[in-house]
């Protein structure tokens, strides 16, 4: 009896390492910043809850301004990342050879740092990049001022770009490899019965990719509404993004601030929230999808 | 679609993603190259001889980033093996909570998970060390190594285990013999995933190790925010060297326990033997 | 050699019970066959004799000591599965080597006992492929051969030849059963496929449901099964209908007999069974026997190269009827049909078979 109870107990004990890494930096960490956001610090003799620290973060002009670049950068950025690298991975079924070099090249992005990504962007479109250089060749423009500012802009467009060139290969691949699977036997199916190029893609490829396309788009939107990187480097100082607003606020001197940048995370988490449930919204759609088959 | 015309479509979209990694290449050996100038004035290696020049704190610095990343890495996969397991083979009550729930840090910002344990961190004395370093590494590789491994072992199942005991294998010799070799892809790919992740963190390094700890990544934003372009650069591409070939070392080493596994009997009779 | 006895074993998966209370007694060095459809509970015990899956009640014992506690790598009790199994990181000698491995057993003399269990199986120049670059006969090879190199006290082989094509099922058929007798391995195997259990077994069990039906000798199932169902299992078989049922006669559609020999067990809700070889046709007016046939109409052939089968209409009702060879009769013709009295096999009804662990114990 023993034995049957101990083999019961095998997944648990198995996920027990990983579960109790994530229930402590989950429960303690944001519990944490939960009190603190409500004001309540026994550290600092602050007994209080209130939701005071919310209303004026909502009532700040920098945070409002900062969620919606936040928001906006990462819309952009990873629809635009969805869109080209289905369109490359697309393209690339279609080829007749495999093209391993292309391939390999298109992943390399994957292994490149946002750090990296961020300079990177820097050196190409900062008002002394390669296009303002390549602009005063051309005779376009003739002093550096004059090259539109990509870089540290309001509109966010370097930080764009950024994520942009670090997102597009990662929906590529995952696209990538599951056209290919569908590829020879639905493709041959769907041509039998009359599909054209066009037909194909929005018939055949389009929906079938769809979810796996939509769970990797929500990774990168999470992934840029909350890292602090590249915005750090690349993005205007007003607005802020959301992150970098909040370790702004977190490493302001005057520890009454704390609450605000807590208050902040929380925003930020809360998102993140709201995207975990429509991860699994669009997972279960998913398999849904795949039995249907 | 035309055959030429989409060929033409896919070499140009690839080439506007590739191409820029020429531009941080070209500029980490220039002597100099100001604006408005199209081409650099000549080609040195000054940045790579600063780099690793005796005693930089740029070498210091990557062997510490090596070393944090390596034992993140190692941590992560040891958790994320056999919770990868639990959810790729049983069935058990609360399992479609977990698989959701494992998935957090891929979504619940690194900025707030970060700030959030900065407190006890604090607290515990982990701060302003490596090891409160290495262990909030862990957080971000954990989606990855137990997606990862979620689908091999749907995949796998129990059954060479069960085959291995059946054999006279006890717990850690069907773990050593049996398990840990059928998975070897599955390690490699998320061995990879994880260290890339843990090596090109920022964030989370700065603010847990406080600036004590000195990670690669750490020295090279300095450069990047003040236009220092050479070093930047120069730091860089070190940084996706070693990167590439702390991947290659970990691939390497693993086919190498792979072979090793494949039994005595294998190095008995040779491969070409056989064929001959 | 090693005896094998399941007392009261039950299991119950996902709140169905797979196995019911089952007993089993195999003695040294005997091979013997589980037989029953997919999902009657046999793979299930195989797995509870080797300790993979744990029984909610009863005991095992090998070799007359209780082995409930004695881990899976412990009890000597090998699996050689359906699906092969193999290692496919191993070379096919780093598999026939692991349990050696396991047991760390020096190198020099692993080496050995693999190059001589690779000549026992016929497999000397493939040590070292990798299961990847080896037929399906030969997979099933290194499986055997893999087990038996950690001379276990019990095989347990698990439909080992259902993966296999005809030709190959018979080549490994007596393959199993010439090294049973050369080894002495007392032996369990699992199959759907009778012809598995009748070539190769001096006892069959056949399970339905989780619940062992009956336990015996190749001919007692064939020529006494104990219910309609185990009889079924065995070949085709014609339910013989009743009429009514005398002190001392029975009256069937196939004519009046004796309650004499066989049919002296004969009781209330009792079935009376009849194989297709059993059933002689004739011609109609046919006087040769003493014995009055019953007239008969054929209304359905089937050529089967070494047999044809009849269905015969006799009284509105279908009697299966098989002969040697190509059947002289053609559908439409009219037959005198003939039982052979001794071939008469009596069962009970569905309800009474309970009985069957206290008549192994008897054994």
């Amino acid at each position: 009896m023993f034995k049957v109870n101990k083999r019961r107990l095998k997944p648990y004990i198995y996920l027990f390492p990983v579960i109790s890494i994530l229930l402590f930096v989950f429960t303690l960490g944001l519990g944490n910043s939960i009190m603190q956001s409500l004001g309540y610090r026994p550290g600092i003799g602050l007994y209080e809850v209130t939701l005071d620290y919310y209303r004026e973060v909502f009532r700040s002009g920098g945070f409002l301004s900062g969620l919606l670049f936040s928001f906006r950068v990462s819309l952009i950025s990873s629809l635009l990342a969805a869109v080209i690298g289905v369109g490359i991975a697309y393209l690339l079924v279609m080829q007749k050879k495999e093209w391993p070099v292309l391939q390999a090249l298109l992943k390399l992005p994957i292994i490149v740092p946002h750090l990296v990504a961020a300079f990177l962007i820097f050196t190409i479109f900062s008002q002394s990049g390669f296009l303002a250089r390549l602009s005063v060749l051309l005779g376009f423009i003739e002093t550096s001022r004059e090259f539109p500012p990509m870089i540290f802009d309001t509109r966010g467009i370097g930080v764009i770009l950024a994520y942009l060139w670090k997102g597009t290969p990662f929906i590529f691949l995952i696209v990538y490899q599951l056209l290919r699977t569908i590829e020879t036997e639905m493709v041959e199916a769907a041509s039998n019965l009359g599909a054209g190029g066009k037909e194909l893609f929005f018939r055949i490829f389009l929906p079938l990719s769809l979810p796996g396309v939509f769970s990797a788009f929500i990774i990168l939107f999470a992934f840029s509404f909350g890292s602090y990187e590249i915005p750090f480097l690349l993005g205007p100082t007003v607005p802020r993004a959301l992150p970098v607003l909040a370790y702004v606020e977190y490493i302001n001197p005057d520890w009454t601030n704390r609450p605000y940048a807590m208050a902040i995370n929380m925003v930020l988490a809360g998102v993140s929230v709201l995207l975990v449930w429509m991860y699994h919204w669009a997972f279960s759609r998913y398999q849904q999808f795949r039995k249907g088959h | 679609m035309k055959r030429g015309l989409s060929r033409i479509l896919l070499i140009t979209l690839s080439l506007s993603f590739i191409l820029p990694m020429m531009m941080v290449l070209i500029w980490s050996a220039t002597v100099s190259w100001p604006f408005p100038e199209i081409f650099p004035r000549g080609f040195g290696l000054r940045g790579f001889q600063e780099i690793f020049r005796p005693g930089s704190p740029a070498l210091y610095s990557l062997l510490t980033s090596i070393r944090i990343s390596i034992i993140a890495t190692l941590l992560t996969l040891g958790i994320t093996l056999p919770g990868g397991k639990a959810l790729g083979i049983y069935e058990f009550p609360g399992k479609s909570f977990i698989k959701i729930f494992v998935l957090a840090p891929l979504i619940i910002s690194p900025v707030a998970i970060g700030m959030g344990v900065h407190g006890t961190f604090i607290r515990m004395g982990l701060t302003n060390t490596e090891l409160g370093v290495v262990l909030i590494h862990i957080v971000p590789g954990i989606p990855y190594g137990i997606r990862i491994f979620t689908n091999i072992f749907e995949l796998v199942g129990e059954d060479l285990e069960e085959q291995g005991k059946v054999l006279g294998a006890g717990s850690v010799q069907t773990f050593m013999h049996i398990t840990l070799p059928t998975v070897i892809p599955g390690i490699i790919s998320a061995g990879s995933m994880i260290f890339i992740i843990s090596f090109s963190q920022y964030f989370l390094t700065f603010l847990i190790g406080g600036g004590s700890v000195q990670t690669f990544p750490l020295l090279m934003v300095p450069y990047i925010q003040s236009g220092d372009r050479l070093m930047a650069a120069s730091y860089s591409v070190v940084f996706i060297i070693v990167a590439l070939m702390v991947l290659l070392a970990i691939e390497k080493t693993l086919r190498l326990y792979y072979r090793k596994q494949s039994g005595i009997a294998g190095v008995f009779y040779s491969r070409k033997k056989v064929r001959s | 050699m090693t005896e094998v006895k399941l007392q009261n074993i039950s299991k119950i998966y996902n709140g169905e019970e797979t196995v019911k209370n089952l007993n089993l007694k195999v003695n040294k060095g005997e091979m013997i066959s589980l037989l029953g459809p997919s999902g009657s509970g046999k793979t299930t015990t195989l797995k509870i004799i080797a300790g993979l899956v744990e029984a909610e009640k009863g005991r095992i014992f090998i070799d007359g000591k209780s082995v409930d506690h004695v881990p899976t790598q412990k009890r000597g009790a090998v699996i050689v599965f359906q699906d092969h199994r193999l290692f496919p990181h191993m070379t096919v000698g780093g598999n026939i080597e692991f349990g050696l491995r396991m047991q760390r057993v020096p190198k020099e003399i692993r080496r050995k006992k693999v190059q001589e269990m690779l000549k026992f199986v016929g497999l000397e120049a493939h040590g070292g492929k990798f299961p990847g670059e080896i037929s399906g006969g030969q997979k099933q090879r290194v499986a055997i051969a893999r087990g038996l190199i950690v001379s276990p006290k019990v095989l347990l082989l698990d439909e080992p030849f259902s993966s296999l094509d005809q030709r190959l099922k018979e080549e490994m058929r007596s393959f199993i059963v010439d090294i049973q007798r050369t080894l002495k391995i007392t032996t369990i195997l699992v199959s759907h496929d009778k012809e598995d259990a009748l070539v190769t077994s001096s006892k069959i069990g056949v399970m339905f449901d989780g619940e062992l039906i009956q336990y015996g000798t190749p001919e007692e199932l064939y020529e006494s099964p104990k219910s309609l169902e185990v009889a079924r299992f065995f070949g085709e078989i014609n339910e013989v209908p009743l009429i009514k049922t005398e002190e001392d006669v029975i009256h069937t559609v196939l004519g009046a007999f004796r309650k004499k020999g066989t049919l002296q067990g004969f009781e209330k809700g009792s079935k009376l069974l009849l194989r297709p070889e059993a059933v002689t046709l004739s011609k109609e007016g046919n006087d040769y026997s003493s014995d009055p046939g019953i007239p008969g109409k054929i209304t359905n052939r089937i050529y089967a190269g070494e047999k044809t089968y009849y269905e015969v209409e006799v009284e509105g009702l279908r009697i299966k009827a098989s002969v040697l060879g190509r059947g002289i009769w053609q559908v439409e013709d009219s037959v005198e049909i003939r039982t052979l009295e001794a071939s008469l096999i009596v069962c009970r009804g569905k309800e009474a078979d309970n009985t069957m662990g206290a008549h192994n114990e008897k054994e």
